[in-house]
This record gives structure tokens, C-alpha cells and sequence, in this order.
């Protein structure tokens, strides 16, 4: 898995040019991930309203 | 309006804040839209879109900076000894939570602007021709390499705003957001009038 994009420069060189867009998949299930912890934490916990929401 | 408004409902967001609050969600929604719809395949003229948004972003935050500094209580937004101490108790306006997610959102976006700005150095618009010598090629590298970066991260932000915002028991401030209020029950059931009182907004 590669973290940035490259190119190669006139003179032969290995550029950054960017962040790989194949990390995408992982912001997008880190979004996940983090919904289903709180979701499954809030189903299995009592509601209550003395705790902050 | 006065923050407690009449018929049992008390103010959360002032009208002003709101229309804030919605251009900064369609701009975002816009950027990221344009930003990576075409990367998965759609192909369209996205960059004229991406940069007038990202200027309408850029005015609407610099809006809410100055707002939030001057105009609004800034210390609303901040972790303070009692949210360390009780994470869990009756918040004052904003949870422990909901400030660490605002400070990460700040973040990213003041990121994704500052590096956008200097982007449109990249770019040919109506109003200056590109100049893309303003950085050496790493320069530019690390500054689109940002950009990037936080683009990537603010969609799993918009995805768990998104959740929060659907959330039936988070109902009461997801209307705030459009219509402005909650009612008195909910801010009694929710807040610590002693954290937040309305009247002082």
C-alpha cells in the first residue's frame, strides 16, 4: 500500500505529487468501523439521560 | 428571536449560524463530490465547480472564525476542566465530544483551505494565470499531498456527522440545526443549566 502518488521528474527524479487515493477504502471504513462501535455501544447500554449525548 | 424563545422552546442556533452551518454542509459535500467522484470513474468539468466552492467554503469559515471569536462565546467550543473531570455528566451547550469532533473537523478543513489556496496558484481561473513556479515540485507535492489528506479524512467525519445527525435520540439537535430550538424538556434532560445557559448566548 502506497501512501502518496509519485511522478517522475524531467531529470529523472521520483516526485511526490499527492496522497495515494487508494487510502480512500480506509478513511471510508474508519467512518464505518467508528459507526458501528457507537451503534453497538449505545444498543447493548441503558439510555440514559443524565449522560451526555 | 431572544434565546429563550416563547411556547417552551429555547434558542440552540441563531438564523445566522444556521445559514452558516448549511452552506458550510453543501460546500463540503460539493468539494468531496467533485474531488472524488471523478477518481471513481465519473467524468465531468469538476475543477471550476471544486475551486469556486472551495472559495465559498474559505468566506464562509473565515465568517465563522471571526463570528465565534467576537460575536459568539468562544469558550462554548472548548474542553474545560469539567468535561476532563465528568466526561460523561450534563453537558454545558456542546459535549466533550462534540468539541473534540469540532476541533478535528477545524483542523482539517483550515488544512484543506490553506492548502487549496495556495492550489489555485496551480490552476488557470478568469482571474490570474497559473504559476507554477511559486514552489519547487516537492513543494508542490507536499502541498497537494495535505489537501489530499484531509479530503480523506473529512469523509469519515461527514460519515459520522451524518450518523449523529440521523440518530433518533439526537433528534432534538439535529432540528435545532434547521428550525433553531429545542424544547425546554429536552434542554432540561440533556444540559447542566449551570454549563449552558441560553439566555447568555
Amino acid at each position: 500500500m502506497e501512501l502518496f502518488r509519485y511522478a517522475t521528474s524531467v531529470y529523472g527524479d521520483r516526485q511526490v505529487i499527492g496522497a495515494s487515493f487508494d487510502l480512500i477504502q480506509y478513511f471510508v471504513a474508519a467512518g464505518v468501523a467508528a459507526i458501528l462501535v457507537h451503534a453497538i455501544f449505545k444498543w447493548v447500554t441503558p439510555s440514559n439521560n443524565n449522560r451526555a449525548h | 428571536m431572544s434565546s429563550l424563545a416563547t411556547g417552551g422552546r429555547v434558542e440552540r442556533h441563531k438564523l445566522v449560524d444556521r445559514i452558516y452551518h448549511w452552506v458550510m454542509a453543501v460546500s463540503v459535500l460539493t468539494l468531496l463530490a467533485t474531488a472524488f467522484l471523478p477518481i471513481m470513474g465519473w467524468k465531468f468539468e469538476w475543477l471550476e465547480i471544486h475551486w469556486i466552492t472551495g472559495l465559498v467554503l474559505a468566506v464562509a469559515v473565515i465568517f465563522h472564525i471571526v463570528r465565534s471569536l467576537f460575536f459568539q462565546r468562544f469558550m462554548n467550543m472548548v474542553p474545560d476542566g469539567r468535561d476532563v473531570a465528568s466526561p460523561l455528566a450534563r453537558p454545558g451547550k456542546f459535549s466533550i465530544a462534540q468539541k473534540l469532533y469540532h476541533a478535528a473537523v477545524a483542523v482539517l478543513i483550515l488544512c484543506a483551505i490553506g492548502s487549496g489556496l495556495l492550489m489555485l496558484r496551480h490552476i488557470d481561473t478568469p482571474f490570474w494565470k497559473r504559476d507554477p513556479y511559486w514552489f519547487s515540485d516537492h513543494g508542490w507535492g507536499v502541498i497537494y499531498a495535505l489537501h489530499d489528506f484531509a479530503a480523506m479524512a473529512l469523509i469519515t467525519m461527514v460519515m459520522i456527522h451524518i450518523y449523529f445527525a440521523i440518530r433518533p435520540d439526537e433528534w432534538h439537535l439535529t432540528r435545532s440545526m434547521f428550525r433553531g430550538w429545542m424544547t425546554r424538556k429536552e434542554y432540561a434532560d440533556h444540559y447542566d443549566p449551570g454549563r449552558w445557559n441560553p439566555a447568555d448566548d
